[in-house]
């Protein structure tokens, strides 16, 4: 081993949402002298807004810090942000692979949740070495050797020198840092074999193109190098290698078993896709690392200009993002109802909201998103095969052999007395339970089998709602199977709005029918016509309702100071005269796209 | 080219407070505590002034006054007075000028009504609305039917000659029989001018929820046609004529304010939402309170803004539709003489339509080139209207 490396840590924290991961980086940061406490914006790492609103992180941040031991060695640590949500796994896996430790760090008042499971899995699967720490023990209802325990009976590593935290307070987070010091392997590899470097994350930079964060497992990487992406195959010349410690630090170059970033003037993220391996061009290594997948979008759905929005606007600001998501990708579409937009696929629900909210907040831009969907696999009667992502392109029932849908593996984490009633909500969604187990005495993992296509609309809203935020859930994809689905169809004025098309279980239609009928019926205002909303399956009717008509035409008081909404009103009339004898059109206010995906507790 | 009487003009005066808001009401008013309301009074007062400087009013002369709401009388005898004074100090005001104040009859008092009378109030328009207990209540109007005749009778007793009393039909709980017993109610308490208007289900208000969601005891659309028509008939039995579409008068009550918004007669209006139309310009003030108040205080809110001048287009629907509500209806040569062109030749495709509507009997076409709608014309009268938009 190299001088330089014996002293170089790189480590991950894990943790469950909640369970005060940024908080402790935060506080790492601050200890190391990294971040001058004064200077600190509460939780550094997380530098999206909106990931600070929901308490997650999205994007991931990577650290450079220097610790000074009490063996009185100075150490360089590699911190290594993980995201927090299950849309992200394989981006975590990456950067779990970029590490040879992880602290996980659980919440002495809640213990071990699905997700940190998940999480400690993929660290296993890297054979990291795993350092737990319980957080939150200011906390009166910590409860630190039931949960040391806890730990130890679920995924069975010893916590009994788990250091005690509070992240908030700062106690505990120097013990944590010797113990890193200790227990996380320095890192090996060659600085004079062949260039492999893991791509962990990248984001976009205005002036320097795309950077990449990259963990160097053999060989020296600097500035002037042409390097080549070994997966996608393209070469770019190296502009500038350096640290982040927090903000970025260039330097002469990146050797094995140290972690920073290379710019290489590469114009879009998806082209240095994470997991990807960077090695020089003229003397390249013999095989990538290994790992790589591509991003693949699991849900999909249609974002639309709002009225007033153009479109253009709505492209740029799609093309904005993807250059630094590439997870996320896009494609123009049509819809009778809502226009010219774009079909969006996503890696889950979540990273959905993530894109919608950016368009919103940071674009300030008008959306209309549709129904989401998943990718279903159509056998047609031919033998052909093709895969739908939306509702709209299904073919013909009477062309269609089988459809299969795609089923992911579920794993809920639950307080015991909820137990009942997150059984009868898997049940609802067509869940079929593999097992379940006691966690502890008081909390119960469940192993569940469910169609994507019922996990994506609003089971993770109704699982905190029925069990008051406590529910966790982790999913992943395992095969297509097929199933008995049918596209539903809403029509208003008995005219198909094709943006509300979905595919949905014939189990499932009736219900879900009604509800959307319900729904907007509540949301759509009176017209000069009466409005009839149905739900269809192919010409059957199965749910509809009525949205009855404004009072035609009314004797009613008319100020003269009124005479300007006298003529709005006119003309409204008359617009509606004219829709009537034309297409019959009903007018949809925009929240109804959403109202329908919302979760209803009453329903 | 518009000739136009430019003489005489009205002055609308917007109240915009109430005791509560009524739950189908969608104009503009809010309930507010008596210091709000004499701060809104203050307010009104310098408008009035502010306007009243302005040359479009200094070479007009003003022989309409309709001082409407919200709840105009619950403004005391001496803030009433205040607001007539401050109107004859910056208005020129006709000998003859009809001073209207709509009131209701909960917040009508003997003292009150003496008050007004010697302000200056001639004419009174009350908003009974029902003689029926039950339906009042559903309305959630804050007084009783014996309140509405009393208020009536104490009206008289103060002097005033002139009153005209609103009724509604097509309201919950009200079905052909109660609107019968309102209509002979109203009539037999002898005003000299009768309101009457369906229940318009307005947005943004309690009642448009409920009716959307089959929450409202209304009658059908047929059932209330039969109500308006039901109430022409018995108003012209008892010698009222039905000089517009929802007003009826003994003749010479007429009621020239209102009659002034039919016949593109410029109105100057005071008060927040008001709008006014003078010297060709449509204004509208502010309808939120504070911006209106803002403007007041910056000693803007009378000025004409050039977007507001209304063009030849938009007169000429105008012209039409607002005709159409009263029973001269479109006057096709003073059309001709107004514009420069044929009511036709402006709205091409407006000849067949009215053909159609002839054959149907909902309109009457006159010798003297007068396009009237019927009684049952006045029944899709939006429907036709809009043809002119």
């Amino acid at each position: 081993m190299d001088h330089y490396q014996k002293n170089i840590r790189n480590f991950s924290i894990i943790a469950h949402i909640d369970h005060g991961k940024s908080t402790l980086a935060d506080r790492i940061l601050e200890k190391t002298g990294c971040v001058a406490k004064r200077d600190m914006k509460e939780q550094f790492l997380d530098n999206m807004d909106l990931e600070r609103e929901r308490g997650i992180t999205i994007k991931l941040q990577t650290s450079r810090l220097l610790y000074k031991a009490k063996d009185g060695q100075e150490y360089i640590f590699n911190l290594i942000d993980t995201p927090g949500h299950v849309d992200f796994t394989y981006e975590v896996s990456r950067s779990l692979a970029a590490c040879e430790g992880a602290v996980l760090v659980v919440d002495a008042t809640q213990g071990v949740e699905a997700q940190t499971l998940a999480n400690v899995y993929l660290a296993l699967d890297e054979d990291l070495e795993i350092l737990p720490c319980l957080n939150k023990i200011d906390l009166p209802s910590s409860r630190p050797d039931e949960v040391k325990q806890e730990i130890e009976d679920v995924i069975g590593i010893d916590a009994s020198e788990a250091p005690l935290v509070s992240a908030k307070e700062g106690t505990g987070v120097e013990d944590l840092l010797e113990k890193i010091v200790e227990v996380v392997p320095a890192p090996s590899g060659n600085p004079e074999g062949k260039l492999k470097a893991l791509i962990f994350d990248s984001y976009y930079d205005n002036y320097k193109g795309v950077v990449i964060y990259a963990r160097i497992f053999d060989g020296i990487v600097k500035a002037g190098d042409t390097i080549r992406l070994m997966n996608t195959g393209k070469k770019y010349e190296v502009t500038e290698v350096g640290t982040y410690s927090p903000g970025p630090v260039p330097c002469n170059e990146l050797k094995a078993g140290e972690v920073g970033y290379i710019c290489a003037s590469i114009k879009q993220v998806r082209d240095a896709r994470v997991g990807d391996t960077v090695t020089l061009d003229n003397d390249p290594a013999d095989a990538p690392l290994p790992g790589y997948k591509k991003a693949q979008s699991m849900v999909y759905c249609g974002i639309y200009p709002a009225e007033g929005e153009k479109y253009e606007n709505v492209k740029d600001a799609l093309e904005k993002l993807q250059v630094n998501d590439a997870a996320f990708n896009f494609e123009p579409e049509t819809s009778q109802a809502l226009g010219f937009g774009f079909r969006c696929g996503f890696l889950g629900l979540l990273h959905m909201e993530i894109i919608v909210e950016r368009l919103e907040r940071e674009f300030d831009l008008g959306v209309i998103t549709t129904s989401p969907s998943v990718i279903y696999k159509v056998i047609k009667n031919d033998g052909t095969e093709m895969m739908v992502q939306n509702p709209s392109n299904l073919p013909e029932p009477t062309l269609v052999k089988q459809i299969e849908e795609p089923i992911v593996k579920a794993d809920i984490m639950i307080p015991k007395e909820y137990v009942g009633n997150i059984m009868e909500l898997c049940q609802e969604r067509r869940g079929k339970m593999i097992h379940m187990e006691y966690i502890t005495e008081n909390r119960v993992q469940l192993h569940y089998e469910m169609p994507l296509n019922e996990v994506i609309y609003d089971f993770f809203d109704a699982l905190k709602s029925k069990t008051r935020g406590y529910g966790s859930l982790d999913y992943e994809f395992i095969r297509y199977e097929p199933s008995k689905l049918v596209k539903m169809d809403i029509l208003l004025n008995k005219e198909l709005v094709d943006a509300f098309s979905m595919i949905v279980h014939e189990s499932k239609a009736q219900a879900r029918g009604k509800f959307v009928c319900e729904k907007l019926k509540e949301v759509i205002p009176m017209h000069q016509f009466e409005v009839p909303i149905q739900a269809a399956i192919g010409q059957k009717v199965i749910a509809r309702t009525t949205v009855r008509a404004y009072r035609k035409d009314v004797i009613a008081k008319c100020y003269g100071g009124d005479i300007s909404r006298k003529k709005k009103l006119l003309e409204k009339q008359k617009e509606g005269k004219k829709r009537m004898r034309q297409f019959g059109k009903v007018e949809v206010p925009q929240e109804a796209f959403t109202a329908v995906l919302k979760y209803d507790d009453n329903k | 080219m518009m000739i136009t009487n430019k003489k005489n003009i009205g002055l609308y005066i917007h109240i915009p407070f109430c005791e509560r808001k009524c739950d189908y009401c969608g104009f503009l008013s809010f309930p507010m505590k008596e210091t709000e309301r004499s701060t809104c009074i203050d307010f009104l007062l310098k408008e009035l002034k502010q306007r009243g400087n302005k040359p479009y009013i200094q070479d007009k002369i003003v022989d309409t006054v309709f001082i409407g709401g919200g709840t105009p009388s619950l403004l005391s005898g001496s803030q009433m007075d205040q607001l007539l004074t401050t109107i004859k100090e910056s208005y020129n005001l006709a000998e003859d000028t009809e001073i209207t104040c709509e009131a209701n009859p909960n917040s009508l008092t003997n003292d009150k009504l003496k008050d007004y009378k010697s302000s200056g109030i001639n004419r009174l328009s009350i908003g009974i609305q029902s003689f029926n207990d039950e339906v009042l209540k559903a309305l959630g109007r804050l007084h009783n039917s014996e309140q509405g005749i009393t208020a009536f009778k104490e009206a008289r007793r103060a002097g005033f000659n002139n009153i005209n009393i609103d009724i509604m039909f097509a309201l919950p709980n009200q079905d052909m029989s109660l609107w019968k017993d309102t209509l002979n109610q109203a009539v037999s308490l002898g005003p000299e001018h009768i309101s009457f208007y369906g229940l318009q289900i307005e947005e943004n208000t309690p009642f448009y929820e409920r009716y959307k969601n089959d929450n409202l005891n209304c009658v059908d659309d047929k059932e209330a046609d039969r109500m308006y028509l039901t109430a022409c008939e018995a108003l012209k039995i008892n010698g009222f004529e039905h000089y517009e579409i929802s007003n009826a008068a003994k003749p010479g009550y007429r009621c020239r304010h209102n009659l002034k918004y039919w016949d593109m007669s410029y109105f100057a209006a005071v008060g927040p939402g008001a709008s006014g139309y003078i010297d060709g310009f449509r204004y509208e003030n502010p309808s939120v309170i504070k911006t209106w108040k803002d403007k007041i205080k910056n000693g803007h809110i009378a000025d004409l803004n050039i977007k507001d001048k209304e063009n030849i287009k938009d007169a000429m629907s105008v012209f039409c539709f607002t005709s159409l509500r009263t029973s001269d209806g479109i006057d096709t040569k003073e059309f001709e003489k107004k514009f420069g062109l044929s009511i036709f030749k402006a709205f091409p495709n407006i000849e067949n339509i009215i053909y159609n509507y002839v054959n149907n009997g909902l309109i009457n076409i006159s010798s003297d080139g007068h396009i009237t709608l019927t009684e049952e014309g006045f029944l899709k009268s939006n429907d036709f209207m809009c043809e002119f938009v």
